[in-house]
């Protein structure tokens, strides 16, 4: 009888000894869980699925998706991302009181180039959503 | 085309998804409407029962609001049908409402009868409804020892269940220090300890080392209350400190009511799905006169054929799948292991040796109901 014929040739001690510590290893996973683990995996993989199931069938937000993997948009977000992190626009919400008030602070406020792009971008995603109003833009 | 379900257990919600599923778009476009009859606003995962009466789950983990089970665009009315009139594809409701279809699928089940048997009601534990498994907990819990009868009627839903609850009384009360202490009688009403060949088989080794007495041809007729022994058709008797069942079950008033069918059960083609003599009804799960198991996976297998073919007639105009009479259960041999049984018209289950993975496949299954009734698993 040959090496080849022998049920594991020196070759193959290797990969069954991987086989055997995963079958080890699964054992003990298997011994580790009790009803209770598996009964809270299972439900948060359940309610996991049903979420995926939910939203991947939800064209809206995957249209929403689409625009927003453009590279614009991107930017937008990490503009936003910066925003928030450089806490400049949680100061400005967080404020009890602006800093000034009246229609002389709305007209200097309004006289900022920045406050202007921001309008003007709300401006076109309130356009946009009026059918018809993309289109015209 | 208006599709109506009446009757929103397993077998009605995961159809009426399934279809919802497959024509979505023409839902939203206006093109089909699909309504669903039900006569409660909860719904109940009905295997969940059998481990509330070994307390194992409880009452608030089985069930959920019908109407967050339903795809979006499924019309749900809490408003059970009283009259179905089949020549006119209509309706009628217990609210007075009247619904027409085209395709109308009966999905209304059936329910335990207590009464073809004396004094069955009055002092047996059961796990078949709310109150009883709640009830057979508190009993299983508190119960010091004696003797156990576990008594069948037929036909009866979840072919396992006698054998099941049988393991899980002599695992409970082995957990519980109390077994040497529970002379346990199993008893089935044909002439071996399981109707389907092959479970029986693998059942009789399994009884005989877990010490379990069995005696077949055993058919409820009466329960002496006061004497408490349960007497068969045969002539036996059983005595009993804790008597277990599992009722004899029956299709809904309802359909007996309308003429559909004698006893409850529609006459239905074992292959189609449809009812006999109407093209345009679709029966499913335990409202059918089908020799088959009444299980929650019967109705999980059939509505997905009668899914494809309702959307399959909707867009070609023929259906294009037949029911192969799959039926699957896990079976609880003893607290950590489990097994299971797949089966169809031609093919008999083949029972494997239970496992630990099978158990924690069950334990796993119990959560993903929710998935499965969804129409997702």
């Amino acid at each position: 009888m040959t090496n080849a014929d022998t049920p594991a040739s020196s070759s193959q001690v290797p990969d069954l000894a991987k086989l055997i510590e995963l079958a080890a290893a699964i054992s003990s996973a298997q011994d580790a869980m009790t009803d209770d683990i598996v009964t809270r995996l299972a439900s948060a993989m359940g309610e996991g699925m049903i979420l995926m199931d939910r939203l991947t069938r939800n064209q809206g937000l995957m249209s929403l998706l689409q625009a927003l993997n453009q590279p614009a948009v991107q930017d937008s977000l990490e503009c936003l991302a910066e925003a928030l992190r450089s806490g400049s626009v949680m100061d400005a919400v967080n404020a009890k009181t602006p800093k000034t008030g009246g229609y002389g602070g709305l007209l200097r406020m309004a006289k900022d180039p920045d406050v202007q792009d921001a309008i003007y971008t709300l401006a076109r995603v309130v356009k946009g959503m009026n059918p018809g109003g993309a289109a015209k833009s | 085309m208006k599709i109506l379900f009446v009757g929103g257990g397993m077998g009605g919600t995961i159809a009426a998804n399934n279809v919802a599923r497959r024509l979505s778009r023409e839902m939203r476009e206006g093109k089909v409407e699909i309504t669903m009859l039900s006569a409660t606003d909860q719904h109940w995962y009905q295997p969940g029962l059998l481990y509330v009466a070994f307390g194992k789950m409880g009452m608030n983990d089985i069930v959920r609001e019908q109407s967050s089970l339903l795809e979006p665009g499924i019309q749900f009315f809490v408003d059970p049908v009283e009259e179905f009139e089949l020549a006119h594809n209509k309706v009628r409701t217990k609210g007075g409402m009247v619904h027409d279809y085209d395709m109308l699928v009966i999905a209304t089940g059936c329910e335990v009868v207590y009464d073809e048997v004396p004094g069955l009601e009055e002092v047996s534990e059961t796990p078949y409804t709310r109150d009883g498994a709640t009830r057979m907990f508190k009993r299983l819990r508190d119960f010091e020892g004696g003797k156990v009868a576990v008594v069948v009627g037929v036909p009866h839903k979840c072919p396992i269940a006698p054998i099941e609850i049988t393991f899980m009384l002599h695992e409970f009360f082995e957990k519980r220090g109390i077994r040497d202490k529970v002379e346990l009688q199993y008893t089935y009403p044909i002439a071996r300890i399981h109707n389907i060949e092959n479970i029986a088989k693998w059942a009789v080794p399994e009884f005989e080392r877990m010490e379990v007495d069995y005696e077949t041809f055993f058919n409820m007729k009466e329960v002496d209350v006061e004497n408490r022994i349960v007497h068969s058709e045969e002539g036996t008797e059983k005595e009993f400190d804790l008597l277990v069942t599992i009722p004899p079950h029956r299709g809904m008033k309802v359909i007996e009511e309308n003429n559909l069918g004698e006893g409850g059960w529609i006459p239905t083609d074992r292959y189609s799905l449809q009812m006999e003599g109407q093209d345009n009804v679709y029966v499913l799960g335990d409202t059918s006169n089908l020799p088959i198991s009444k299980t929650g996976s019967t109705a999980h297998f059939q509505s997905e054929v009668i899914g494809e073919n309702i959307a399959s007639i909707f867009r070609t105009g023929s259906a294009t799948r037949e029911y192969d009479g799959k039926v699957y259960c896990f079976i609880e041999a003893d607290q950590d292991r489990a097994t299971n049984a797949c089966f169809n018209y031609i093919d008999p289950p083949e029972i494997k040796a239970p496992t630990k993975s099978m158990h924690m496949l069950k334990m796993s299954y119990n959560q993903w109901y929710w998935s499965s009734a969804r129409g997702l698993l």
